[in-house]
């Protein structure tokens, strides 16, 4: 397992947020974390990737517990929903400062800040302050920082916010890329057509539990949906089952 | 009006921010003030004393005091016609101002919500400070003093205001240097003074002078003079409120102590010498890092630069006070002292912008699988770089102001002490203290506060040790080398204690 989260509680201020969570993400798949606003995907990503600190549960990552081992971190590519970025550095400046704290050094690290820069069409704006960047140009930056190290596990929060229909595809050849490799990809969102397209196994999330998980296909037969459906119908139904 | 009220209630509870409605964070604030106060008392009654002991009176330093307030508020409304002229926080850009509201009822609005924020960090320490070196007479002169400043207020307003609108007609570069005008007109008397050029006659009518010399007078007869000054600024205000000022407007209660990246600073790199020198050039060195980050930011984003002016237009009121007292001689030593009493007002300026603009960027030193500590040394080490250096600038500066030799070993500890010791403070307020609305709140007080007191606590023993002659002239080599392990040694505490446990405030 590249991710394994095991009955995760996460509470703010006694407001429980994520209630119990199990999810399982394989090595060489592309899962989706799927959810209604509020239902605690943004939590738990985070507390996959080590920046929350879980109440109660287990969370491993490759092999490692994401609280008792943060080495896994070298491995692993994230990217936030909105992302904040230190507008002050250069498109360059800041991909070598990622790369440099995901530890990479001298040749490797100009090579790789070179291919995301390429990948995403950076080249002309690699000496440009981020702060005079659109929105879109900084998820671009933002979205190969995620990637400048090689990720073996990357993990996406949002990720087509702000992305034209170019890059997204770039991105999504990435994320395939990389399941390829024998690597996966935590995709978290609520574009559920996107999901269709890239994901080959999803958990869907409603008030801070997992309500199914599996291939999308079985998610649409725990629906009671036979596969030509869309994902969308079985989400609905899957979340609207819990509602009534 | 309804609509500017309306406006400006909801504009004072994001102004307080995280203090509404909790009742631990209105007891804190009200501790932050409290302090505020009572240092400006403290301070009030070291004036009366020193006057008396001068033979000047009680009351000697009220004319300097009044004159330097009544320019400090001038200049902080130029200040801000500077950074924009009226404040807006995001907000108000993105929901407000392409609403039905008019432009004019946003002003009103607006000047209210200045007069407001003034008034709170003007009106009681000046009151205090009137009051307590004028006591017994303090209802006489306070009865004077209070209208006198708020005309001051709602001048400085004006300025602000006139100063950021005329960025419609006269666009970003004839606004800039309208305003700078304005500031170095403000500042004229005070700049006469530390350069010690006599003043000229004409000076008198200067508005800061005019306003000073009622409050000392205890008359309101001289502010006829002043009806020239705002009829003008009233006149032009008037007339350039009827504009569409909405498509210049900033988010500058954010911003008001940054500035956007110009050609030249977004051009700033560490250079790669000073990386050696310190030992941080090797790519293992994570410090190095951090502190090529930190020092790129202050420079960047012009954090720098605002404390920067901040402490220069201290050190212009530091020279100036002595000679403005003329017969009175103020003590050299004093004058060298102060500066490093607010010296730590530089990484203070810094640690706010840190608080607001890089706080939200640690997701990034988070997701690395080294430790968080070389965040917070390369950060100390950043804001002590660039307060060292300043400090000991602005001291050479008196020095050959006052005619002292300057670069005593006393001084240079107590420099080094103060800078250490204010910029350590500022890096533990910002990790322990969130500030998430305005750089200009009263919460932020609590970042000047912190700082300031605090490293002037922690130099106790070197600031006693500069105001003591012949010991602080000439000290034996004992007193140099004791003077210097307190300071190493509490150094090396502070420095353990903050990187090592300040890394779960990282959040």
């Amino acid at each position: 397992m590249m991710i394994e989260v095991k009955d995760l509680w996460k509470s703010f201020d006694g407001e429980p947020a994520v209630r119990g969570l199990n999810l399982t993400v394989r090595a060489g798949s592309v899962h989706g974390l799927l959810g209604l606003n509020g239902a605690g995907k943004t939590t738990t990503v985070k507390c996959v990737v080590g920046l929350l600190r879980p109440d109660r549960g287990h969370v491993r990552v490759a092999g490692r517990s994401a609280t008792e081992d943060v080495s896994y971190k070298s491995l692993i590519g994230y990217l936030p929903e909105n992302p904040s970025l230190p507008e002050y550095l250069t498109v360059r400046e800041f991909l070598v400062f990622v790369a440099r704290l995901k530890g990479l050094g001298g040749r490797e690290l100009q090579t790789s800040v070179s291919e995301v820069a390429e990948l995403f069409g950076l080249n002309g704006l690699l000496d440009k302050l981020i702060f005079g960047l659109s929105k879109g140009l900084k998820q671009r930056v933002a979205f190969a920082s995620a990637i400048v190290n090689d990720p073996l596990i990357l993990v996406l929060d949002e990720p087509f916010n702000g992305l034209d229909p170019e890059v997204q595809s770039v991105a999504k050849a990435e994320m395939k890329e990389i399941s390829k490799r024998g690597g996966s990809v935590l995709v978290s969102t609520h574009l559920l057509d996107t999901i269709e397209r890239v994901c080959n196994s999803a958990t869907i999330v409603h008030r801070g539990k997992d309500l199914a998980s599996g291939s999308l296909e079985e998610l649409k037969r725990s629906a009671g949906l036979d596969s030509s459906a869309s994902l969308e119908e079985a989400f609905l139904r899957t979340v609207s089952r819990v509602r009534e | 009006m309804r609509v500017a009220f309306v406006l400006l209630r909801v504009k004072l509870r994001q102004y307080l921010g995280p203090v509404v409605g909790r009742p631990r964070n209105v007891v804190f604030l009200f501790i932050v003030y409290g302090l505020w106060l009572v240092g400006t008392g403290l301070f009030s009654l070291a004036l009366r004393v020193a006057g008396v002991v001068s033979g000047s009176g009680p009351a000697g330093f009220l004319p300097v005091l009044t004159e330097v307030t009544m320019a400090a508020v001038m200049a902080a409304g130029i200040y801000l016609g500077l950074k924009g002229g009226v404040t807006a926080f995001p907000y108000e850009i993105d929901f407000v101002l392409p609403s039905r509201v008019k432009p004019r009822t946003f002003l009103v609005s607006d000047a209210i919500f200045q007069f407001v924020m003034l008034s709170l960090f003007v009106v009681p320490p000046v009151a205090l400070m009137i009051g307590t070196i004028t006591y017994p007479a303090h209802v006489t002169y306070l009865a004077v003093a209070i209208p006198c400043y708020a005309i001051a207020m709602v001048m400085a307003i004006m300025l602000s205001h006139v100063i950021g609108l005329s960025r419609t007609k006269l666009g970003d570069r004839g606004s800039r240097l309208l305003g700078w005008g304005l500031m170095a007109s403000v500042l004229m008397p005070l700049g006469l003074s530390a350069l010690g050029v006599p003043r000229p006659s004409e000076l008198s009518y200067h508005p800061a002078l005019i306003l000073s010399h009622a409050v000392t007078e205890g008359s309101t007869s001289v502010l006829l003079y002043l009806l020239p000054y705002v009829a003008a600024s009233l006149a032009v205000y008037v007339r350039l409120s009827g504009t569409n000022f909405y498509p210049s407007v900033t988010p500058l209660l954010v911003s008001a102590l940054m500035d956007r990246p110009t050609m030249i600073t977004g051009r700033v790199a560490v250079p790669a010498a000073l990386l050696r020198v310190l030992g941080l050039r090797a790519s293992s060195r994570l410090t190095g890092l951090m502190y090529a980050l930190h020092l790129t930011r202050v420079a960047r984003e012009g954090s720098l630069f605002t404390g920067a002016t901040v402490l220069v237009l201290l050190t212009l009121g530091n020279i100036a006070v002595p000679r403005i007292m003329g017969s009175f001689t103020f003590p050299e030593l004093a004058q060298l002292t102060m500066i490093a009493l607010y010296v730590p007002l530089l990484p203070a300026l810094l640690a706010i912008n840190w608080g607001l603009s890089e706080r939200r960027n640690l997701w990034l030193v988070k997701m690395s699988p080294w430790s968080e500590r070389p965040y917070l040394s390369g950060l100390l080490l950043a804001y002590v770089t660039v307060t060292l250096p300043f400090s000991l600038f602005l001291y050479s500066l008196v020095s050959v102001g006052v005619g002292e030799l300057p670069f005593l070993a006393v001084d240079l500890i107590l420099l080094a002490s103060m800078s250490y010791f204010g910029s350590a403070l500022a890096v533990l307020t910002s990790l322990t203290v969130r500030i998430e609305s305005s750089p200009l709140s009263l919460g932020s007080l609590v970042f000047i506060v912190v700082p300031l007191a605090g490293s002037a606590l922690l130099s106790l023993p070197v600031l006693v040790l500069r105001t003591f002659e012949p010991l602080a002239s000439s000290p034996t080599p004992t007193v140099i080398a004791a003077a210097s392990v307190y300071v190493a040694a509490f150094a090396a505490v502070v420095y353990r204690a903050l990187v090592h446990g300040g890394t779960k405030y990282l959040t």
